[in-house]
């Protein structure tokens, strides 16, 4: 039987995709939500979200992502993370390199994304969406996303 | 930005890094600063951000179709 993880790192795109699609990502963000697990991701993840929307949607809706990903999660500020950062350079791409440092840094088991870099980077805590909602015993959407 | 605590507010962040409910004393600080502007109105829960955005969203005229927006994760990306 899976275990059911306490804690996860949240990717941007589980925000983007959670918000606009009826998707696993959008499971992830009610589990979330309802305290079924904490929540963390970083000021880079932060920054893209409220950029997407900023630029797809409105102005508005930039800042309201914002403060959504800020008051669901825990967010890991780049400060904490510049040692581990720097242990990383050059082992994977630089995009990668916040997450994956802040995953390592507060040694969490999940870095949920659908993002393939993250196997090419062999972070062995990626997971897919779909794979995570699965953790939880529930259904999930046929989409990995 | 240095906080000096001592006697009953130290024991408790203590306690609660020790309890393992925040990874460090400084996580645990931001939390309490957040859980403040809840309590005072500065900040909304997530859940009202959530439903806001969603609205916003919908008022939108521009299509969000699944094409546009994996494009748009892909040059989000690309900028970063």
């Amino acid at each position: 039987m899976n275990k059911k993880p306490s804690s996860a790192f949240l990717d941007s795109n589980v925000f983007i995709y959670g918000r606009l699609e009826d998707c696993n990502s959008r499971l992830i963000i009610f589990l979330a939500q309802l305290g079924e697990f904490q929540a963390f991701t970083s000021e880079l993840v932060v920054e893209e979200v409220e950029r997407f929307f900023r630029s797809e949607v409105s102005r508005e809706a930039g800042y309201l992502a914002r403060r959504f990903a800020e008051s669901l999660t825990e967010v890991v500020r780049r400060d904490e993370i510049n040692k581990v950062m720097r242990r990383l350079k050059g082992k994977i791409k630089d995009r990668d390199l916040e997450n994956l440092a802040a995953v390592r840094h507060l040694n969490l088991s999940h870095l949920v994304s659908y993002d393939n870099d993250y196997v090419r980077a062999k972070a062995h805590e990626y997971i897919t969406p779909r794979a995570f909602v699965r953790l939880f015993e529930l259904e999930p959407f046929k989409t990995e996303y | 930005m240095l906080v000096r605590l001592s006697g009953t507010t130290a024991e408790i962040l203590k306690e609660l890094v020790d309890q393992g409910y925040f990874n460090t004393k400084s996580e645990a600080l931001r939390a309490g600063i957040l859980k403040l502007g809840e309590t005072y109105g500065l900040l909304k829960p997530a859940s009202d951000y959530w439903r806001e955005l969603g609205l916003e969203v919908s008022k939108s005229k521009r299509k969000l179709t699944h094409a546009r927006i994996a494009e748009a994760i892909k040059r989000l990306e690309q900028e970063t």
